[in-house]
Formats: structure tokens, C-alpha cells, sequence
């Protein structure tokens, strides 16, 4: 990896090489070897596996190939500093201290033995008052690992604290959001990491988000970022779908199609990748999870690949990987006053959310619902209005300009013509509406227990109790316009789903008052 | 424990075990001190000549474990020669090759050699090495009887 400099975003130089060069690969009997003794003398720490594209695991065994810097600022392709002052340079330049209990996934952990700096890790999972539970560190020359913050060689030292650090540059960074809030780091702050503004379906070229036709070619596009100062070339995008769940296993993932993309160099630069064409057929459901893939190199000790995934299928710790999992419906208006009912009087639509428990442990799975009317800058962030509004027939419509085009007819992607400014768009939308849509919840196969909360507040949340790993349940609903809903009106509902207190994912439903 | 019993330690990568779990020679350095199986070879100057011979032995590129696990247990001995011959061996030839993890495994080694005589650099003195140090360091080694 000769070509890349690693520089701190004050334009220090961090020091890297390549121990494999000098010594080769350990052997596969040494790493066995090692990895046994590891596991014996450290219990508790469990090894890290890593699930690559095709679904084949492979668990990060022993390596000289990087160090427990090369996995915290540089995704896994080499030895990182040369001792603890090199990484002292980092958290310098690039750092800010965070502490309990206001520390977040994905943060680092940084070890220290009288003063200098011995290790860093990342958080892995928090505790319920916001304490670190388990981190994932590269040992040295010994396996990834995921343990908790004590349980650590001695060397590395009892005095830890941690740090939100921002990537180094040099190394690459082709980027995806998981949200308009996001900041390139893991977890971005923001729940709804399932409603990623970059991953669209549009048949008409454009930027914001239609419902996919069933049975007839759609358009998919991803927007791709780049944060760095190396360019990114050729990078392929992969497009899946999967039954819409709110815990997604990698193993449900299926692939639609690739495209490939390349973005100049430099911070904020970006470009579209599409159309990917998909045409949904009897084997997906009629909502369906998008999700997206930034590869930019299969191999991830491969030192031309660019910007290597360092957690593949995870989409709220990797900023490679996004996911759209959001559906426009359409309920009919309530009858004028004193208006006769129609024949089974204004049924609404019934819709459904399913939650899965994505872990291979059992873990107790919840899910909030929330019920609320579109904002401006929800008409922004979840990029679904040329549909939604064009369909209400609202006073969006006339500023939209869509231009038409046949099913399946592909177009090169463009901007259509539509208000960017939250203050503008909620204009469009009019005076503040109040919530004018009830919800129902049908009696399902499952037990649903509800645990409190208000719909049309916090949410109401929902418990299974403790789920298998794999298993879940379905929450059926009907939905339907008050009294006083006008044709045009949008509100949003929500369901996010825990899993054993951390957010797994979610959907989201956009309900607009036909006319 | 016999002297075979203890050299073998050095080989021992079960024993050497938090020495791997090192990313840089300082902590790899820190790891050792905390291997109660080294420690025996402190004082035990007798032992400098057998762990000397067995570094030079070692199969070029070596692992660095290993060679830094020889390194320290010299250190432990005291033996001032064998320690100046072993860190201007390994400087000279592995160092060479891993300036970043042998190389200055060898430089702390060394430094501890020649920090007494107050003839090394303030940067070296202060422990705060870089592969850049190592030819200055090597230099006032082999003025330590480095030299064979």
C-alpha cells in the first residue's frame, strides 16, 4: 500500500508498513495454535467473523497483516503507527474525548499502561446506563475479538477512555447515508437508519422516491459520497432486496443487481450509480427492504482495494451499506358530512410490519409505533415526495415537473425540478395538520403485549418477549382517515424494532389522503 | 528450573502468548515485564552466552516474538557484551528488515545499554524511538563491544 499516505485532518503523517511483507502470513497451524491458546487464557472473548459477499464466513484468526490500530482508524490493510504516539497524533488531530453516558457505538476505546498508549478498540455494544458492554479489538498479532473492556492482556493497561475520532485521510472513503444526520461515523445519530435518503427507486430519472411497480421494470439508484482525497474508480454497487423485516440477517439479502460508479477525488464530491433495473416478480413480497452496497474491493487485505468493508451486512456500523425501507399507500378519503356510506362504509388499508430477531442469540424484541403528519423536512430527509405529492394531487404538484416517461424506459438520472429547502417544502405542504389517521391492530398469530406509551406521542411500544434467534412475529393493522382528513393530507408511521435494547431497524409507512 | 528448560521459554509460544497481543515494540516490551517465565533470567549472566548463541540461530526472518523474547531475557541477564553483540546482531541484520518491530525491540535493548554512559542523543535517551534513531543507536552499541 505504497500509494497511500495516512494523514490526521491537521495534515500529520501517521506512520504505517506492512509486517506480512517481511515475514509472510502466519502459518494456518501457528494461527490455530495461537488462536486455541488466546481463547484459553483470555475467556470470555469471543472471535470475530467476517461475512464477505458471496455469505462465506471467515473468522479473523491470527495475522500479521494489521494490528489493532490498522483495524480502529484504517479498515484491516496494515500495521497503523509505530508506537502509542502515533495514535496519541490521532486522537489530537482528529478526536474529541466523549464519556459515560454519552459515548456511542462505534466509538474507540483507547488503552492506556502508565501513560502510553497500548491499544484501541471500538465499542461494540453499550449497557442500559451507557457504559461500554463489549468492544471489538484486533489483538496484535492475534485474532479480532469481541470482549468486554476489561478483559484485555495486562500489558495493555486498566486505564481506558474513549473517543469519537473522525477518519483518517489517504486511506479512502466512498460513503453511503443512513440518514440526513449522518456524519460517516458508526451509528449515526439518527434511529432511522433504515430510511436512507442515498437508495431510490425512480422511473423517471429523478432524484426522490416512488413505490417500485410490481410485474414491470423499475429503476434503482444509489447516490455515492467521497470523503477522501484518492478517487474513487470503478467502485461497484450492489442492489438486494428482502422481506421487509425490522432485523434483516445477511442470509435474506438477495441480489438485484450492480452498477458501477466512480467519484473525483475530494471531500463532498459524489455521483449516481443506475440505473440498476429490477422488476419484481411472484417472489417478492409487495413491500419489499432496498438495501445497498458500496464494494469497493472484495478483498479487504487486497491493498488496492480502496476502502475495504470493515462490518459487511451491518448497516447502521458501516458507512458502505444503507438500506430503504420505506412504502407509500394511499387511503381513501372519510365521506363529506351527512354523505351516504359507501357499502362496507370507509375500510381503510390493512397493512403489516414484521419483526425478526436478526441475532444468533435469543433476545427480547419490542417494537414502537408512531404516528404522525409528514413534515417538510421528512418530505427531505426520507426523498419519497415525487410520488407521494404528485399522487395527492396537492399543491406540490405543479412544482414537481416530472416528466412522464413509459414503464421500464430508462432515463439518465437528473434532478427534477423540486424544492430543496425545508421551509419551502413545508409551505407546499400547508398549515400543520393534526394527526387525522387512525390505526387499528388486527389480532395476529403472535402475542404482541403492549407495553405503553401513546401513538400519537413517543409511540406505543410492543413486546414479544424473549424471541429465538431467526423468529419473530407480524403486527396487522388497518388504517383509515378521520373525519376532517382532506385528499393530500401525508402523515408518516413508524415502526422500529429492538432487539435486546438496541435498535435493529425499522419501516416506515408514508400514508397519503387520496382524493 | 534447568537452564534447557528455561532457554526453551523463549521459544514457547504459549508462554510468549501476551507478546503477540502487542501492536508495537513498546507494548511488546511492556508484555515481557509482565511474563513471570522471563524473569528467572534476571542476573543469571551465566545463561547470556546459550540465549546469545540460540538468537543468532534463529532462522532469518524469524518471528519477532520470539527474537524480542530473546532480546529482553539478555537484557534481564545483565551481561553487558552479549547484550552489546546481540542488539548489533539483530540491528544489523533483522533490524534491517522489521525496523518497526524487531528494530526497535533491539534499539530498547540497546538504549538500556548505553543510557548509563550519558553519550546517546536526548531523543534517544528519552526512550522515544523511530527507526530513523536506530543507525545512531546502533553506532554507540558497537562501541559497547558490539563488535565481534
Amino acid at each position: 500500500m505504497s500509494h497511500r499516505i495516512l494523514v490526521t485532518s491537521l495534515g500529520t503523517v501517521v506512520d504505517h508498513w506492512h509486517k506480512d511483507d517481511v515475514y509472510g502470513e502466519i502459518s494456518d497451524a501457528d494461527k490455530a495454535t495461537m488462536q486455541a491458546n488466546a481463547l484459553a487464557t483470555y475467556p470470555g472473548i469471543t472471535p470475530v467473523e467476517y461475512i464477505h459477499l458471496d455469505h462465506t464466513i471467515e473468522v479473523l484468526l491470527p495475522s500479521y497483516k494489521w494490528n489493532c490500530w490498522g483495524f480502529t482508524f484504517n479498515p484491516r490493510q496494515c500495521w497503523v503507527g509505530l508506537d502509542g504516539s502515533d495514535i496519541q497524533l490521532i486522537l489530537n488531530d482528529n478526536g474529541t474525548q466523549v464519556f459515560v453516558p454519552n459515548l456511542r457505538i462505534g466509538d474507540v476505546i483507547c488503552y492506556r499502561n502508565a501513560g502510553t498508549i497500548t491499544h484501541t478498540g471500538r465499542i461494540w455494544s453499550l449497557d442500559a446506563a451507557g457504559n461500554p458492554a463489549l468492544v471489538q479489538s484486533k489483538w496484535g498479532s492475534l485474532g479480532e475479538y469481541f470482549h468486554a473492556p476489561a478483559t484485555v492482556p495486562a500489558s495493555y493497561g486498566a486505564d481506558r477512555t474513549y473517543w469519537r475520532v473522525t477518519p483518517l485521510g489517504g486511506k479512502g472513503d466512498a460513503w453511503v447515508k443512513d440518514c440526513g444526520a449522518d456524519d460517516r461515523l458508526p451509528y449515526a445519530p439518527c434511529s432511522e437508519f433504515y430510511l436512507s435518503p442515498d437508495l431510490w427507486c425512480n422511473n423517471s430519472g429523478g432524484t426522490t422516491h416512488e413505490d417500485p411497480h410490481r410485474g414491470s421494470p423499475n429503476q434503482l439508484w444509489v447516490k455515492v459520497r467521497n470523503a477522501d482525497t484518492l478517487a474513487i474508480t470503478n467502485a461497484e454497487v450492489r442492489v438486494y432486496w428482502a422481506n421487509p423485516t425490522g432485523g434483516m440477517p445477511h442470509t435474506e439479502w438477495a441480489l438485484i443487481g450492480t452498477a458501477l460508479v466512480s467519484v473525483p477525488a475530494g471531500a463532498g464530491n459524489e455521483a449516481t450509480a443506475g440505473p440498476i433495473m429490477w422488476t419484481p416478480g411472484a417472489a417478492e413480497p409487495e413491500h419489499c427492504c432496498l438495501f445497498a452496497i458500496v464494494n469497493t474491493g472484495e478483498d479487504y487485505h487486497e491493498p488496492t482495494t480502496l476502502d475495504p468493508i470493515v462490518w459487511p451486512f451491518d448497516i447502521a456500523r458501516d458507512n458502505n451499506i444503507i438500506w430503504k425501507n420505506m412504502w407509500i399507500e394511499e387511503v381513501p378519503a372519510p365521506p363529506p358530512p351527512g354523505a351516504p356510506t359507501a357499502p362496507g362504509g370507509n375500510q381503510g388499508k390493512t397493512l403489516t410490519f414484521v419483526a425478526k430477531n436478526p441475532f444468533n442469540t435469543a433476545a427480547i424484541v419490542e417494537v414502537k409505533v408512531k404516528v404522525r403528519p409528514i413534515t417538510g423536512e421528512d418530505v427531505l430527509h426520507m426523498g419519497f415526495a415525487a410520488q407521494a405529492l404528485t399522487r395527492a394531487g396537492g399543491p406540490v404538484l405543479k412544482d414537481l415537473q416530472v416528466k412522464p416517461v413509459k414503464p421500464g424506459e430508462v432515463v439518465a438520472a437528473r434532478h427534477v425540478l423540486f424544492p430543496t429547502s425545508v421551509a419551502k417544502v413545508s409551505r407546499l405542504l400547508g398549515p400543520k395538520l393534526k394527526p387525522n389517521v387512525a390505526i387499528d391492530f388486527l389480532k395476529t398469530e403472535t402475542t404482541w403485549r403492549k407495553r405503553g406509551g401513546a401513538l400519537h406521542d413517543k409511540g406505543l411500544v410492543f413486546s414479544l418477549g424473549r424471541v429465538a434467534p431467526g423468529k419473530g412475529g407480524r403486527i396487522d393493522f388497518r388504517v383509515a382517515a378521520l373525519p376532517g382528513a382532506k385528499p393530500g393530507d401525508i402523515h408518516r408511521i413508524d415502526f422500529e424494532q429492538t432487539v435486546g435494547g438496541q435498535v435493529t431497524g425499522g419501516g416506515a409507512y408514508v400514508i397519503v389522503v387520496k382524493g | 528450573m534447568a537452564d534447557e528448560k528455561l532457554l526453551a521459554v523463549l521459544q514457547d509460544k504459549k508462554v510468549l502468548l501476551e507478546a503477540y497481543a502487542a501492536s508495537s515494540a513498546q507494548v511488546m516490551r511492556l508484555a515481557f515485564q509482565k511474563i513471570k517465565a522471563l524473569q528467572p533470567f534476571k542476573g543469571r549472566a551465566d545463561l547470556a552466552p546459550p540465549v546469545l548463541e540460540k538468537l543468532i540461530g534463529i532462522r532469518p526472518p524469524g518471528d519477532p516474538v520470539v527474537v524480542g523474547a530473546h532480546l529482553y531475557a539478555l537484557e534481564l541477564t545483565g551481561a553487558r557484551r552479549e547484550i552489546a553483540k546481540g542488539v548489533t546482531f539483530v540491528l544489523k541484520d533483522q533490524g534491517r528488515k522489521d525496523p518497526h518491530l524487531v528494530g526497535l525491540l533491539a534499539g530498547y535493548t540497546g538504549i538500556t545499554l548505553v543510557k548509563p554512559e550519558g553519550r546517546v542523543a536526548p531523543k534517544v535517551a528519552a526512550k522515544i524511538l523511530r527507526p530513523r534513531d536506530l543507525d545512531e543507536l546502533l553506532k554507540l552499541v558497537e562501541r559497547e563491544g558490539g563488535q565481534p
